[in-house]
């Protein structure tokens, strides 16, 4: 096949595949958990996140057996999932760096709520079983 | 390719004034692909059907773990800690941790509470005052 000719449909969609895993390599890279320098008041703040990624894709075309058909068919497929969190702030100045971290509030209460909840559930049940 | 890739990058450096801040991440990913193509791909096989078909599957995480400060011939490591996660594997080994503790409690406690066991009778006991077998 030479370069002029144009793909095939089977050449595109091979090409697009390989495409969307280089982008998403991409997507999880140092330039996305260390976020662009903000200057503030002769400062550089740097924000630093977590991120994650999970997808999956699948997909295939064919055409017809017969060559006097033109049927050509193909189907796809594909799901994911992106996280990013942010953990701290970087803060450069000229006396030094200085790592400030974030604290999810709203998470911590709801792990807290969970714990305190999972605590009263055993303590009541060890209670019974002291008492019964 | 589907092997546990674990890599420790280093990204570019921020400069201010004379002092150059290096961020460093480590990055977790796992990847599978499968891609069949047509057996024959060339002019002989115009006309004949064509197939192809793949799946893949992509996960990574990318966390960050410290800055390397360097001013002149100093050179300082800072490590970046994730409170959150802190928090939260704390909270998971308590809950793993608080039913054996409290079960172990509620047992001694019982122990405890409860009136020492009657020693053991025999099957047969003749009471001689009453002339009553026991069986």
């Amino acid at each position: 096949m030479s370069e002029s000719e144009p793909l095939s449909m089977v050449g595109q969609s091979v090409n697009q595949f390989f495409a969307i895993f280089r982008q998403a390599q991409e997507n999880v890279s140092i330039e996305v958990v260390y976020g662009q320098p903000i200057s503030h008041d002769d400062k550089l703040i740097v924000p630093i996140a977590s991120v994650s990624h999970l997808f999956g894709m699948g997909g295939g075309i064919g055409s017809a057996a017969k060559p006097e058909k033109t049927d050509e068919g193909g189907g796809g497929g594909g799901g994911g999932a992106v996280n990013a969190r942010p953990i701290a702030l970087a803060e450069i100045g000229a006396d030094g760096v200085k790592i400030i971290p974030i604290v999810d509030e709203n998470r911590a209460l709801a792990a807290g709520i969970a714990f305190a909840a999972w605590a009263v559930f055993w303590t009541a049940r060890a209670l019974i079983k002291i008492f019964k | 390719m589907s092997k546990l890739k674990r890599e420790i990058v280093r990204g570019a450096p921020i400069r201010m004034g004379a002092r150059e801040v290096v961020p460093e991440a480590e990055i977790w990913s796992w990847q599978k692909m499968n891609v069949t193509l047509p057996r024959r791909f060339d002019a002989e096989a115009a006309g004949q059907p064509e197939r192809a078909s793949g799946f893949g599957a992509r996960w990574a995480w990318a966390r960050p773990t410290a800055l390397i400060e360097r001013e002149g011939d100093r050179t300082r490591r800072l490590r970046i800690v994730d409170r959150n996660r802190q928090l939260e594997t704390l909270f998971v080994i308590a809950a793993v941790l608080l039913p054996i503790v409290l079960n172990a409690a509620a047992r001694l406690a019982r122990q405890s509470r409860s009136p020492a066991a009657p020693p053991s009778t025999p099957l047969k006991q003749l009471d001689s005052e009453k002339g009553i077998c026991h069986v």
